[in-house]
């Protein structure tokens, strides 16, 4: 048994975090959130040269072919820098779903090519999931997807699309039939004639996020990914994929506001000592460490699960996001409260942690929403199934 | 990172394999199963080989754990003897003491216990003010010790007495090996909140203990009770929680069994499924809130078993298991609360007094009325808590006022 990571994990973890000290501090970030695109193409393309935008993507796609483990171990960096970058959206969203779309069925000449560019890091792409009104269960995709001869027609609106104002491409869900189940993935390019793109209000400002507005859009039958007729095959693992990913980031940004809040509680003197003497604050750092550590056990193990493709994913997948976003939470919240007075000044970092938290507890299914999935990913059967009342 | 054996790891598990089928057969007596452990220094693995261990890495170790579980043999001796007084001497002891009490330790022979608190010290065990007197070569202890587990059963108890009052309270204090059969022990059990008496009180009445039971130097008992006190943390926590794969998953139907104490701490340890299963039988499984309490409960094994495999690994390569072992107690005290908390739950009305006939709620029931001793015994969860932050995070200590000065001058509880 190895739970650790090998040499060249390390090396990769120890250049990720020179890279975040050197490219991505506080200033940085602040100043590329207020920027236009949001982020540093210029930055994206030296991610994408150390081969971090490919990381996890196979060789025969265009990858650099190493696991999710390496990716985790990138993303844990990222995370704890809050450096902001269309990477999670194009890399742990975008490419998954076309990755898992190619496991039910072949990729089309376009996709592929669109995740060697993803891979490559010359193109970004998204994920559009998200309607008005919220979770991505089956009955809120509402989006249309009507075929005319060879071609799918889209009409309506998708919310909260991570990047989606800035994307090359965007992998959107949309309802082709009346069943639930009916569902269908179609990448559709960020510049299609009858697509609207505005970038919405973030509470992040570090995490961009767009309101796309279908009109009439017209992609081929070649933009569908996996199963065009039952796309929850591809969707699904996608998510859980997604969550891992989000596990693994939130997990960098715990940690760094433990240790920030931590550094400052010995710092701080009050009542002429340490604030950090007094068991006031020490219990609330012991608790904070136990479910700083017991979420890295959680990421870890679902980077693990993730690259091993394992059977457990459903349920791992759910239970890192909800464990470790939960605890991101906690400890932002925390990084407040032990900075006192400070903490909560539009000056101080704390707050931008805090920005991210509330994001990321909210992205891809709230806490209570990726429990119930845990569960089902058990075999529990849901609410409303038969023998289980609603 | 790989959670599969290595291929060294894959030949060790066949070897012990193949040394647990020629050497253990289920009908066995516990006693006949000892005598093998303790032969082979399979008791005590990690111990040195002079000392009846094997001098094993933690490998060996951890997968003899894992195969003889699988076969469901049982652990070595355990309690207060081969997990603490043993590695206790072992560290702090004379050969004499060696030679005498580590073999029919290993054996199961001899049943230890600790004679640590008393009602005056508790989290403040420095405290302690049972008076151990020296005249000639033999020491004359009086005092009264409290929440002594075994201690009708032991032979043997470890013991901190104070040999010197007018010195600090840390440095007077001495630790000795304690004859439970002397004159002048009277042992009186100690009624919990559950109805049962799992501990003692331990009254020591001029008590004569040989000079040459002495473990350590005179004034360094302080220093000898972190071994064992170490050594407890770590059996409570890591060994408290299974850390293999197979102990993730007890069925409804084993839980069912029987609603002993031990099936409880099965439970407890494996238990995630078997209360999935368990809110399925009642339809409290219909519960949106049952099943967010589950997911959250389920949620807090997983971690557990993830962490497990973070101090397994760490062991494995020869590392002491560093800040994950440390919170092993309080998590598992968390865990259990939450195990306990859910189960009432589960049981909806029959939380007001379990059926005789339906065993799982009379664990539900008997569990909710242990938990509330498991975040106080072997150091409350508030103790945890300090030593985390202390030695873990380096928070500085509160200031105190009672270490400096003559122990007999100092404010006392008791």
């Amino acid at each position: 048994m190895d739970f650790a990571f090998n040499d060249e994990q390390r090396e990769i973890q120890a250049g990720a975090k020179r890279l975040m000290e050197e490219t991505a501090t506080l200033d940085q970030v602040v100043a590329l959130s207020d920027s236009a695109l949001g982020y540093d193409p210029d930055a994206y393309k030296q991610i994408a040269e150390l081969g971090w935008t490919g990381m996890h993507i196979p060789e025969e796609f265009g990858g650099v072919g190493l696991t999710y483990v390496e990716l985790v171990v990138v993303l844990e960096q990222m995370g704890a820098a809050l450096y902001p970058s269309p990477f999670f959206a194009s890399v742990c969203l975008a490419a998954n779903a076309l990755i898992e779309g190619s496991k039910v069925a072949p990729m089309s000449a376009d996709n592929a090519a669109l995740l060697a560019a993803i891979a490559s890091g010359e193109k970004t792409a998204t994920l559009a999931y998200v309607e008005p009104g919220g979770k991505y269960i089956p009955p809120q995709v509402k989006l249309s997807a009507k075929r005319d001869g060879d071609d799918y027609v889209l009409n309506g609106t998708k919310s909260y699309v991570l990047d989606g104002h800035t994307s090359d491409a965007i992998i959107t869900v949309a309802r082709f039939g009346d069943a639930d189940g009916e569902i269908v993935l179609l990448t559709v390019p960020g510049d299609a004639p009858g697509l609207t793109r505005t970038e919405a209000h973030a509470v992040d400002p570090t995490r961009k996020l767009a309101l796309l507005e279908f009109a009439d859009v017209r992609v081929p039958a070649s933009a569908a990914l996996g199963d065009p007729e039952f796309a929850w095959s591809t969707l699904n693992p996608t998510m859980q994929l997604g969550a891992v990913a989000l596990a693994a980031e939130s997990l960098g940004a715990a940690q760094h506001c433990f240790d920030t809040a931590l550094a400052y509680t010995k710092d701080r003197v009050q009542f002429g000592r340490p604030i950090a003497s007094f068991q006031a604050i020490k219990h609330i750092c012991a608790d904070l460490l136990m479910a700083v550590e017991g979420s890295r056990s959680a990421a870890y193990y679902a980077g693990w699960v993730a690259a091993e493709q394992r059977e457990e994913l459903p349920a791992i997948g759910p239970l890192a996001k909800a464990q470790v976003c939960e605890t991101f939470w906690d400890v932002a919240k925390a990084n407040i409260q032990l900075h006192g007075g400070i903490g909560f000044t539009y000056e101080h970092e704390a707050h931008y942690y805090y920005r991210r938290a509330t994001s990321s507890r909210a992205l891809l299914g709230d806490t209570n929403f990726n429990r119930e999935m845990l569960l089902q990913g058990l075999g529990v059967a849901p609410l409303g199934a038969p023998g289980v009342s609603a | 990172m790989d959670l599969r054996d290595t291929p060294g790891e894959a030949k060790l598990r066949e070897e012990i394999r193949g040394w647990l089928e020629s050497n253990y057969s289920p009908g066995m007596s516990q006693s006949d199963w000892y005598a093998v452990l303790a032969e082979s220094g399979w008791s005590a693995p990690l111990w040195p080989e002079q000392y009846g261990g094997r001098g094993a890495s933690a490998s060996e170790a951890i997968i003899f754990n894992q195969e003889r579980q699988k076969i469901g043999a049982d652990p070595p001796p355990t309690g207060i003897g081969v997990p603490m007084a043993g590695p206790t001497i072992i560290a702090h002891g004379t050969e004499e003491q060696k030679e005498r009490f580590l073999g029919p330790m290993l054996r199961g022979e001899e049943v230890w216990c600790q004679l640590f608190s008393e009602p005056g010290a508790g989290s403040d065990l420095a405290a302690i003010q049972t008076r151990a007197e020296l005249e000639g070569e033999t020491w004359t202890v009086t005092g009264q010790k409290v929440w002594t587990t075994h201690a009708q059963l032991a032979r043997w108890g470890i013991l901190m007495a104070r040999h010197d009052p007018s010195l600090p309270k840390h440095a007077g204090i001495t630790y000795f090996i304690c004859d439970m059969q002397a004159d002048g022990v009277e042992i009186v059990p100690l009624k919990e909140m559950t109805g049962e008496a799992v501990f003692n009180e331990v009254f020591l009445s001029d008590v004569q203990i040989p000079d040459d039971l002495r473990v350590g130097q005179v004034g360094e008992g302080w220093k000898v009770s972190m071994t064992t006190l170490a050594n407890e943390r770590m059996a409570l926590g890591v060994g408290g929680l299974g850390s293999t794969e197979q102990d993730a998953d007890m069925t409804l139907e084993e839980a069912d069994a029987e609603s002993s104490l031990e099936t409880m701490g099965k439970f407890i340890r494996r238990g995630p499924r078997a209360l999935i299963e368990l809110a399925e039988r009642t339809g409290a499984i219909n519960d949106p809130l049952i099943r967010d309490d589950l997911a959250r409960v389920y949620t807090m094994y997983e971690v557990s078993r993830f962490t497990g495999y973070r101090v397994t690994t760490a062991l494995m390569k020869g590392r002491g298991p560093g800040v994950e072992a440390s919170t092993g107690k309080l998590s598992y005290n968390l865990l259990v609360r939450a195990v306990a908390d859910l189960m009432i739950k589960i049981a909806g009305t029959g939380a007001l007094g379990a059926p005789e006939d339906d065993k799982l709620l009379k664990v539900a029931e008997r569990l909710n009325l242990v938990v509330p001793a498991t975040s106080i015994y072997g150091g409350t969860d508030q103790i945890q808590r300090n030593i985390i932050s202390e030695r873990v995070l380096g928070m500085p200590k509160e200031p105190r006022t009672d270490a400096e000065q003559p122990f007999s001058e100092i404010k006392k509880g008791g």
